[in-house]
């Protein structure tokens, strides 16, 4: 991943800004999408749209390639906690009345019992823990990585790993 | 690696591959970056004042259509007079000439010009317009209206009477004039073809009164064209079977007169243009009972959002019966359902203004549905697909659609 980030960026150092943010755009919006997807965005297109434009206004971040990818994943991963916040509080006042998650309407039916078990007992995990899995086993990013893109220390990582990884397990063996 | 490891890479890497980047991400990107470009160089009282404007007018108020917003692709007209995208359907086989109402009648000045097929179409000013064939004698005939602007159009044969030397091609009601919406009243307007000896054209009323029509006729047109309107209280008031049309030549002499034109006031100005592409839907023979041209069995068809300077509507083409019309008055109202749960695919869609970046239909429940927005002439429309798992019940009690604009603001809702 980090080779392959390498790589990207040092083709891009030579392409203006616009170039490279339309590059960005191409390469990465789609990864990006399922990764608003699986942190349980309920629109996630808006969530990486919002990303971008916000990657757009810092011409800076732009300039230095290696930062833009990382800065598009912690942004979609604190719009999704925020956007997800926002819902629970509104569940609040709606008791009764809304379910836990929000998923896709678009979504169908996961074909698999136990893939669908595996994601709801993710969803119901807390937001840093789901997203630093989410990054570790979706993405592939090592835990340093991780760190630095939800901005919390490494061995905080660690300890959002384990302790996610045992409530799934937890969880999963609850519902048998 | 453990089990749990292997199985949550495993579920991660199945549920994402089925998001896929949708085909207009780069269209709204850029559309998303322009408009918070103007976001900034707009100086903050002007903002404040336009956000209490978006308030005052309503989440989906769109009385003013794009004739004041100036031309673009929807809007922009040639020489002819008629919109750069016109259907192909209406692509004139001769000239465009305006036909204005008689000085001493009732009517409208529109364009009108022949199209192929033996269509003949009219255009009024503010956009929008019809076409119709002229008939044979005793043709059976089908009209589409929706005479009170309701959104679903209904179809119904008539006996059809026609003339050997005129020909009427349909009855439009026009529902006042796009710059004043409130005003409301109709007015109805007879038009048609009619061969070269044709010379006047006059309406006689039920009760008994004369209303003069224009005849309009050019070197590059195979058929004179006319037009013969009547006052929107005698138009309200009307029995329609018992209007006559009658023709003259240049003499005086009546060539003709046509008793029961047996068309009802049920044509009312519809957009021109090809529309955008919104959403595609299965259909199966059931269509046949919303009143249109029966379909042979399963089929898919494509919904289009048009608009048309002061009209615009939804339409499949290839559906006759799915198409609804809606004037400014119906604009206001924003959205209107287009329910397709028989067929399988339940939809909602609508209209929003050019300042709405993002549609969100909230169900009761609490989900959230993001809709997908598209420009169409000066305004955006709408669609999302909603859940099948609410065993018929859609819309229901409780949901609303939300608009944001371009910086996540949110605009305003509407109940459903």
């Amino acid at each position: 991943m980090t080779e392959s980030l390498e790589r990207e960026t040092a083709a891009v150092a030579e392409i203006s800004p616009e170039q490279a943010y339309a590059e960005l755009f191409e390469g990465h919006f789609e990864g990006l999408l399922r990764l608003a997807h699986l942190l349980g965005a309920d629109d996630p297109e808006d969530v990486v749209q919002e990303a971008f434009v916000r990657l757009h206004s810092r011409h800076r971040t732009l300039r230095d390639p290696r930062a833009a990818l990382p800065y598009l994943r912690a942004t979609v991963c604190n719009l999704t906690r925020s956007r997800l916040r926002q819902l629970r509080i509104a569940r609040r006042h709606n008791a009764g009345q809304l379910v836990l998650d929000v998923p896709s309407v678009e979504q169908e039916a996961v074909s698999r019992e136990d893939v669908r078990e595996l994601l709801a007992a993710l969803s119901e995990l807390p937001s840093r823990q789901r997203e630093v899995l989410v990054l570790r086993y979706w993405l592939d990013l090592s835990q340093q990585e991780v760190a630095q893109t939800i901005g919390v220390a490494e061995g905080t990582v660690k300890s959002h790993i384990g302790r996610g990884l045992a409530a799934l397990t937890r969880k999963l063996e609850e519902k048998r | 690696m453990t089990h749990i490891e292997d199985r949550l890479r495993a579920t991660l890497r199945q549920e994402a591959a089925r998001v896929h980047k949708p085909r207009n991400a780069r269209a709204e990107n850029d559309r998303r970056l322009r408009a918070r470009t103007r976001f900034r160089l707009t100086p903050a009282p002007v903002v404040a004042a336009a956000s209490v404007l978006v308030i005052s007018i309503g989440l989906f108020a769109a009385r003013q259509l794009p004739e004041r917003a100036g031309p673009d692709k929807e809007t922009a007209v040639p020489a002819s007079g008629l919109p750069a995208n016109l259907d192909p359907r209406y692509r004139p086989t001769g000239p465009v000439v305006r036909v204005a109402p008689h000085s001493g009648g009732y009517g409208k000045s529109v364009l009108m010009w022949q199209a192929t097929g033996g269509l003949v179409c009219w255009r009024q000013n503010t956009g929008g317009g019809g076409c119709g064939t002229p008939r044979e004698l005793s043709a059976p005939q089908q009209v589409c209206g929706a005479p009170s602007g309701s959104a679903q159009r209904v179809c119904r044969s008539l006996p059809q009477s026609g003339g050997r030397h005129g020909h009427p091609a349909g009855v439009f009601a026009a529902l006042g004039e796009a710059h004043t919406p409130q005003a409301g009243h109709n007015s109805y307007v007879y038009y048609g073809a009619a061969d070269a000896q044709v010379a006047s054209v006059s309406l006689i009323t039920p009760s008994g009164q004369w209303l003069p029509g224009t005849v309009t006729g050019h070197r590059g047109l195979s058929s004179r064209l006319w037009q013969v309107g009547m006052p929107s209280d005698r138009a309200e008031h009307m029995d329609w079977t018992k209007a006559t049309l009658v023709f003259h030549d240049a003499n005086g002499r009546e060539l003709e007169r046509i008793s029961r034109p047996g068309l009802g006031p049920d044509q009312l100005p519809a957009p021109q243009t090809r529309g955008v592409p919104l959403f595609t839907y299965d259909t199966d023979s059931k269509v046949v009972e919303a009143g249109g041209t029966p379909s042979p069995g399963p089929s898919r068809h494509t919904l289009y959002a048009r608009v048309d300077g002061g009209v615009a509507d939804f339409i499949s083409p290839d559906v006759s019966g799915w198409s609804s019309s809606l004037l400014p008055e119906r604009l206001a109202l924003g959205s209107t359902e287009f329910d397709t749960r028989v067929y399988g695919a339940p939809w909602f869609y609508g209209f929003v203004r050019r300042d709405v970046a993002k549609v969100v239909y909230r169900l009761a429940d609490g989900r959230l549905a993001p809709a997908r927005v598209v420009d169409v002439g000066g305004l955006r429309a709408y669609s999302v697909r909603l859940p099948d798992d609410r065993n018929g019940k859609f819309p229901r009690h409780g949901d609303v659609v939300i608009a944001y604009d371009a910086n996540g603001n949110k605009l305003g809702q509407r109940s459903v």
